[in-house]
């Protein structure tokens, strides 16, 4: 079976997984005297705790997820669907509200009974963490602190909901529905388990040590590891991996880069990090033979997984990192395909890679159309944003035949591919990768 | 492209559980 199918196939599951407690309601038998809008409640609220608790799975970094679908693809499915799902669970107890306002009491947790004041508890996290997550960057919050928040608010709001459908016992004397979710809350549990405790025992046993920390142009360094005591990871052109330094791999302090050396060489790995006054400020102090952790390979942003007779890349100041990486494992590969890199920055003097650019161009077939929004005097290239027209000026007539992989963050990636829709490219043939995923 | 499929998955996937919450609890009170 091709991972496409694969995929498919995933999706399906995914979909029935979250369909079937709702569906199983139809076997229940029909009393009289129920009342619409309580009855909606009540389904609202199975369907939103449904959707919200097989968010513990997209972002547990499960391998053969991460082997069907792009990670960013993954977080940005679990940030919708989350937001979906608290909709409908906050749609539960509104409804119940409205529809008998007597029901309000229980929002009283001196008189409530246990099986409420869990409920309310839990719309009370989810409330935070929808809050913080939504707006982390506007209240100031340190990505690693809100990332301990997000968890343990999720497991004990997961928890408590849990207790409050098994105790309030409305339409859960079916079979189906008690082992439905106990099975749930096994599966939510065990993904749990796997990100935050096997996962980093993994690491533990699999640590690697810092060779160099180089300094690039556009305030990028470059960190080269190599495995310390095992044989490293293999991973393809254009992927990533979680970056834990100076910490233990239990913390919630990783954090995502894109690997820029060549695929080819197995025994040294390089990440190239833009310091952007956080974590990042951190690689440059890194000293050589430090020991780090490195969660990979994640991505599915390469070319190994997707043959074509020729590509497009396309990037935006740091977001050239993978495509770094794809077009050094081409040059060791010895790979004649033709290539066209556009690559935008705001200025001459910051363009990541610019000399190791050039070198590459020699050895592959492969063309560089530098984009500057801020061109330096004299400057005969192509200036402004990656447009349509920039796009259509050096595409050749093969641009049919070629993939196209964007990498840079949201508004480039989402410009990028109306402008290529604007040239008749197939949305099938666009691959992106957007670097700002959580 | 992936975030287009995961867009229409989510579409269809909210509104069927929307639509089949509205037709248990239409079913059960009628």
């Amino acid at each position: 079976m091709s991972d496409a199918d694969k995929a498919k196939l995933w999706v399906v599951v995914f979909v029935l997984i979250i369909l079937a407690p709702v569906l199983a309601l139809f076997l229940e038998p029909k009393p009289p005297g129920r009342e619409f809008w309580r009855e909606l409640s009540v389904t609202l609220g199975f369907a939103g705790l449904a959707l919200l608790g097989i968010q513990f799975i997209p972002t547990a970094r499960l391998p053969f997820l991460a082997q069907l679908f792009p990670m960013d693809t993954l977080y940005a499915f679990h940030h919708k669907i989350s937001l979906a799902g608290f909709t409908l669970a906050l749609a539960h107890p509104l409804l119940l509200f409205a529809g008998n306002p007597y029901t309000l009491r229980l929002l009283n947790l001196t008189t409530a009974p246990w099986r409420a004041r869990a409920a309310v508890m839990a719309v009370t996290l989810l409330i935070v963490i929808v809050l913080t997550s939504v707006w982390r960057k506007d209240l100031h919050l340190q990505y690693h602190n809100w990332r301990a928040v997000h968890d343990v608010f999720s497991i004990t709001a997961a928890g408590l909901i849990l207790y409050h459908i098994f105790m309030v016992n409305h339409y859960m004397a079916h079979p189906f529905q008690r082992v439905y979710w106990s099975f749930s809350a096994m599966l939510w549990g065990l993904a749990v388990i796997y990100i935050r405790v096997i996962r980093p025992i993994q690491l533990m046993r699999r640590p690697y040590k810092v060779v160099s920390v180089q300094p690039e142009r556009g305030n990028a360094w470059t960190l080269a590891l190599e495995p310390d005591g095992h044989p490293g990871c293999h991973f393809m052109a254009g992927q990533f991996a979680w970056l834990v330094a100076r910490t233990s791999p239990f913390s919630f302090r990783d954090n995502p880069f894109s690997f820029s050396s060549s695929a080819e060489n197995k025994n040294r790995i390089e990440f190239t990090i833009k310091d952007l006054g956080d974590f990042t400020t951190t690689i440059k102090e890194l000293q050589v033979d430090e020991r780090v952790f490195v969660d990979g390979c994640y991505g599915t942003f390469d070319i190994d997984q997707h043959d074509a007779p020729g590509y497009v890349m396309i990037a935006g100041g740091i977001g050239s990192v993978p495509i770094l990486s794809i077009l050094r494992t081409m040059a060791d590969r010895k790979d004649t395909r033709p290539v066209i890199f556009f690559y935008g920055n705001p200025e001459w003097e910051r363009v990541t890679f610019r000399e190791d650019l050039d070198l590459l161009a020699s050895q592959l077939n492969l063309k560089v159309v530098h984009v500057l929004e801020d061109p330096p005097e004299n400057w005969n290239g192509e200036e402004g944003f990656i447009t349509a027209e920039i796009l259509d000026r050096h595409l050749g007539s093969q641009r049919h035949e070629c993939l196209f992989f964007i990498c840079g963050p949201i508004p480039m990636i989402t410009a990028v591919e109306k402008a290529l829709l604007e040239l008749d490219i197939p949305l099938k043939k666009i691959h992106t990768e957007n670097y700002e995923m959580a | 492209m992936q975030d287009v499929y995961a867009r229409n998955i989510m579409i269809i996937l909210v509104g069927s559980l929307i639509l089949l919450s509205f037709l248990f609890a239409f079913l059960q009170s009628v």
